[in-house]
Order: structure tokens, then C-alpha cells, then sequence
């Protein structure tokens, strides 16, 4: 299987949002909301944007104070992280306003404990520096934000990352597997993956091995009928394709 | 000592500024500023009248990458200049990750639609470098467990990817300015 970026629909959204946030008219709302079920590719592509642009990645922890932000902000950015919170927050605020750094916030549902003190922060440096953010979190992270007046009037786009078209699953397909998957398994893999790009991979995975096993430079349902090539992740089962089953 | 002096040219592009408003500014002590500022003003970057510094028109092609700025050892470039090089690319996935492998770093180094030729020839380079970063102590190999490698990020010095010079054996610290022989 080959290792390479697939621009999926969901990228392509991101990177619009992205536009949008670039473009924006009120110099506060620097701010990007990305959230999805998991699965779905969210990491994926903010990870790659991240890689492209140099942006600052970090996970947010469940024990983040503000001052514990900072010193994980100070520590990416090789910052002298001494002195007062007062002190360091200057220091970084001029580094990233200098060299323009965007920030991603991953998991960020734990930046939202003890009343979101240390997303204020991170609205500060936003705020002060004009730079972007980019908070990425579960499904329910946009219900918790808008909670806080402050911090959700500065998100300027929000991107929900959905289940992987048809055509997702082709181009996934066509650019990582090293045989041809022909369309009828395509949507067998679609139909069973449910858009989740996790499973989409593993299914291209073990499709490629069973067709180089076989010899085969195409492969299609007949191929795989009667194995699993996907894991039903909700009941913990294989899911295995029908002898005989013709994908629609 | 680190090289900051991108860094510090970039600050001057907004005035002139006193050594010590550096230092508090970059976070850096003092006498790696005055260091660093000595440097560039015998190159010709800045000009400094009793701890004033200035930016010179030389020092702003230099920023506007007009000319290569290398600090230190020589062994490394600075890694600014490379920025999206493999190599800096792979150290930045390499901080977001904290462990991966080369199938988790590909994706992130190789352009959408990449032919077989640069994948293969990007894989190679990037084993080589990984295996580079970890005889100089950057990356622990994991065990395998019967799978493909996979390495633990040991030593995150900073931003600036470690530069590899495959011909002298050497890993230099671009962050600190540490040379490894590998």
C-alpha cells in the first residue's frame, strides 16, 4: 500500500475555512473551530496543514492551567520559559506576532475546564497577535464553546468533517492501493466503512493483499467474498462481505 | 549557543532596539545577544551604537532571504533556510506525532499524488535521516513487536530540524548549536 496525502472533500473544506479565516474582516475573529466523530480524518489533515504551514501543534491536557499552556508554548517554541506568567506570555506573544505562527489546539474539549480560563488565554494570543487558530475536538465541542460569549464570537468559520464521499473512497483507492480496486468493491468499501477513513485504509489494506496473493491486477467483490475487510467498530465484529454479493 | 539571528533581524525590522529588549524579547540572555548582534554587525546586518541596533539594508535583503544567513559550527546549515526540505518537514511531523513511523511520516511529507519513483526515493532518505537523528539521541527505536520501525521522539530541541552532513558523520543541533558525531 503506498503512503501519500489523499485531498479528500473534507480537506478541501478545511482549506477553504482556512481562505475564509486568512480573508476575514474583523481582525479579533482569528479563530477555526474543526470538529468531527472520530475517524473521520480530522487529524489527519490538520496534522498535514500544521506540517505545511509550521504552525504550533499542541494536545491540550485535561490538567492544563494557564500557566501550564504557556510553558507547553514556551517548550515548542524553544522560549525561555522563566519568569513570571506575565513575563513569558510577553515573550511569546512577540515571538508569534513576529513570525506569524498559527496555533493548533488538538482535543480541545480539556482547554474548556475550570470556565475555559485556559481557552481565554489562548483567545488572548489570537486577539493580540492576529495570527489564526485552529481548535480541532469531538462532535460536542461546538455546543460547549458557544457557552462561552467571548471565545465563540471570535470563531470565524467552522468546519464539520464528514463521512467520506463516494468519490473520497475512489480517490483513496486509486492513489494508495497498488492494484486496481474496481468500482463495485469501491462501494462495497464506501458502504461498509461508512466514511470513516480509518476503515477505509484497512480495507484497502487487506483488499491489496488478497490481490497480490491471487495474482490479481484488479480486484473486485468476487475476490473477497467471505472475508472481512472491515471491522464493525460500534459491535466489535469483522464484517464479512456474502458469497455471491453484488455491490449496488 | 543557538543562532537567533534571524530572529533578531526580524524584531529590527520594527525599529531599533536596545540588546537588553532583545533578550527579554526572544527570551535569550544577554551576552548570546550581544554575541550574536557582534556577528551580524561584522557581516554587515546591523549597526549597534551603545547597545542600540539597527537594522542595515544588507541585514534586510538578508531577512527577505536574499542571502543565505549560517551561524556556528558550519556543520548545519541554518535550518531556516530549508524549511520545507524532507528533513524539516519530517522533524516537524515528528514533534506533532512524538512517535511514528515512516508510513505515518510519508503522508505528511509527500505531495498529493506523488509518483512511485518519489515515494520510494523519499522513504529511503527520510530511513536515513531517522536513522541519523537516532544515533545522535534525538529518536529512540521502539521495539517492533512484528511490525515496520517505529521511533519515540527523546529529545525535541526545538523548531529547527537537526541538520544531517552524511559526508562528515555529523548531526548538528541547529537549536543549540550541539554538533553529534553519528
Amino acid at each position: 500500500m503506498r503512503r501519500q496525502f489523499v485531498r479528500t472533500s473534507n480537506y478541501e473544506r478545511f482549506l477553504a475555512a482556512v481562505s475564509a479565516v486568512e480573508n476575514r474582516g474583523a481582525a479579533e475573529a482569528g479563530m477555526m473551530l474543526v470538529h468531527s466523530q472520530p475517524g473521520y480524518g480530522k487529524s489527519a489533515v490538520v496534522e498535514r496543514w500544521a506540517v505545511d504551514t509550521q504552525a504550533v501543534f499542541l494536545r491540550a491536557n485535561v490538567d492544563w492551567t494557564p500557566r501550564y499552556f504557556l510553558l507547553e508554548l514556551a517548550k515548542a517554541l524553544s522560549v525561555d520559559p522563566r519568569g513570571t506568567s506575565e513575563q513569558l506570555f510577553n515573550r511569546l506573544l512577540a515571538v508569534i506576532a513576529t513570525q506569524e505562527i498559527n496555533l493548533v489546539i488538538d482535543e480541545a474539549e480539556a482547554s474548556l475546564s475550570r470556565h475555559a480560563v485556559v481557552l481565554e488565554k489562548i483567545r488572548d494570543f489570537s486577539d493580540r497577535t492576529e495570527t489564526m487558530v485552529v481548535l480541532v475536538g469531538m462532535e460536542t465541542i461546538q455546543r460547549s464553546i458557544s457557552r462561552h460569549k467571548q471565545i465563540s464570537s471570535r470563531i470565524a468559520q467552522v468546519v464539520e468533517f464528514c463521512p467520506a464521499t463516494m468519490e473520497d473512497v475512489a480517490l483513496t483507492c486509486q492513489q494508495l492501493a497498488e492494484v486496481r480496486v474496481a468500482p463495485d468493491l469501491v462501494a462495497e468499501i464506501h458502504r461498509q466503512s461508512a466514511g470513516r477513513m480509518r476503515e477505509v485504509m484497512n480495507a484497502i489494506a487487506t483488499v491489496e493483499r488478497v490481490a497480490k496473493m491471487n495474482g490479481l491486477a484488479e480486484i473486485g467483490v468476487d475476490a473477497v467474498a467471505g472475508m472481512s475487510i472491515t471491522h464493525d467498530w460500534q459491535t466489535r465484529r469483522p464484517r464479512v462481505i456474502a458469497t455471491g454479493k453484488r455491490a449496488g | 549557543m543557538a543562532w537567533r539571528g534571524l530572529e533578531i533581524l526580524r524584531l529590527l525590522e520594527g525599529g531599533p532596539k536596545f540588546r537588553k529588549e532583545l533578550a527579554s524579547g526572544l527570551g535569550l540572555k544577554r551576552d548570546c545577544v550581544r554575541d550574536t548582534c557582534a556577528r551580524m554587525e561584522r557581516r554587515g546586518l546591523l549597526v549597534s551604537v551603545d547597545g542600540l541596533c539597527q537594522i542595515t539594508e544588507a541585514g534586510k535583503l538578508a531577512l527577505a532571504g536574499g542571502e543565505d544567513i549560517v551561524s556556528g559550527s558550519g556543520l548545519g546549515g541554518c535550518a531556516e533556510r530549508y524549511k520545507d526540505s524532507s528533513r524539516s518537514r519530517a522533524w516537524r511531523a515528528l514533534r506533532i506525532r512524538r512517535k511514528a513511523g515512516l508510513d505515518d511520516l510519508l503522508p505528511l511529507l509527500l505531495e498529493s499524488g506523488a509518483s512511485r519513483e518519489d515515494e520510494l526515493r523519499a522513504r529511503r532518505g527520510l530511513a536515513r535521516y531517522l536513522d541519523a537523528l537516532t544515533k545522535a539521541g534525538f529518536l529512540h527505536e521502539l521495539s517492533r513487536r512484528g511490525g515496520p520501525a517505529r521511533w519515540l521522539l527523546v529529545r525535541d530541541s526545538g523548531p529547527c530540524a537537526p541538520a544531517w552532513n552524511k559526508g562528515r558523520g555529523t548531526v548538528a543541533d541547529t537549536n543549540t548549536g550541539e554538533v553529534h558525531h553519528v
